[in-house]
């Protein structure tokens, strides 16, 4: 009769696996910067993979709730949202980063 | 003329009905947050052109304290949880349940803020403050504009604890339930982002 029954049969259990995987995910993190065994460019991109992960995480963990998966016109729009994110964080960090080259300035 | 056939139809017609408009509401809710996540999405591309401008004054590393930050984190996290949890006892209609894990969640939404002007204060305090470079007036406003949000669905869970307190577990209200929901699960994904990229890369 309720949709939302069969939806949340096993909810509890997904929110505790999400918050698992999430303390696990935090604690990787901030253990890393605590131990720093790499630096640099490097060790930034292995904090955003952690962080990227963690992400899809929550999203499927904990927003799944409201997330109907095949819902045309959301998932149509989260694309949207990430090209346009793509773009304008992509554009302004190539952008300010190759105007800084140019100034030759280290610091502002 | 009261065919039940009909009345059944009626009703059966009448539930449709409420069901596509939660479902509206939620993709409603969905471009909000979306937009919403542009709006933070820029915060951090600036606060990433900034992060090196310090005009001298101090730098990320040696400014933030990480234990700090990371109880912030545990607190914003098991928030989500509570959350989910009285998301669960609400769906089952089970009030009393679903009001106590509520309130769970506002005390530790609370904690968090209440860390955050603590944090925001000190730096304040030390100099540190929006107008001393680009690189802290970028800070501030990236971790205002999320402690802002986060001080925001604290109301939010206040008004929802009250509905529920006075009107019950009715559609309408479970409907809000479930977009506040999406909107505090959602900031605790742009904290992911906060504390990876403003907090732990700044102290690499």
């Amino acid at each position: 009769m309720n949709p939302r029954t069969s939806l949340h049969a096993s909810g509890a259990g997904r929110l505790v696996t999400g918050l698992a995987l999430a303390l696990v995910l935090t604690l990787a993190a901030f253990l890393f910067v605590w131990v720093k065994p790499v630096t640099g460019g490097a060790g930034l991109s292995v904090l955003a993979g952690l962080a990227a992960v963690q992400m899809l995480v929550h999203l499927r963990y904990f927003l799944h709730m409201g997330w109907r998966t095949g819902k045309r016109d959301i998932n149509l729009a989260v694309i949207l949202a990430v090209v346009v994110i793509c773009i304008m964080v992509g554009g302004t960090i190539w952008i300010m980063h190759n105007l800084d080259m140019r100034m030759m300035t280290g610091t502002g | 003329m009261s065919d039940p056939a009909d009345t059944a139809q009626a009703r059966t017609a009448v539930q449709t009905a409420e069901l596509q408009a939660v479902e509206e509401r939620q993709t409603g809710f969905w471009l909000y947050l979306l937009s919403d996540a542009v709006i933070f999405s820029l915060l951090f591309a600036t606060f990433g052109v900034m992060a090196g401008r310090t005009a001298g004054g101090p730098s990320a590393a040696g400014l933030f304290d990480l234990t700090h930050v990371f109880a912030e984190t545990m607190l914003l996290l098991a928030s989500s949880f509570t959350f989910g949890l009285a998301s669960l006892a609400a769906d089952d209609g089970r009030t009393t349940p679903a009001i106590a894990w509520l309130v769970i969640t506002f005390v530790l939404g609370l904690g968090f803020v209440a860390m955050e002007l603590t944090e925001f204060s000190g730096m304040i305090a030390e100099g540190a403050g929006p107008q001393r470079s680009g690189f802290l007036s970028a800070f501030f406003t990236l971790v205002g504009t999320h402690g802002l949000h986060v001080t925001a669905g604290l109301v939010w869970i206040a008004v929802m604890t009250g509905q529920i307190a006075w009107k019950g577990l009715t559609g309408p209200v479970l409907s809000r339930l479930q977009r506040l929901g999406l909107f505090w699960h959602f900031l605790d994904i742009v904290w992911i982002g906060v504390f990876t990229f403003v907090y732990l890369a700044g102290s690499l």
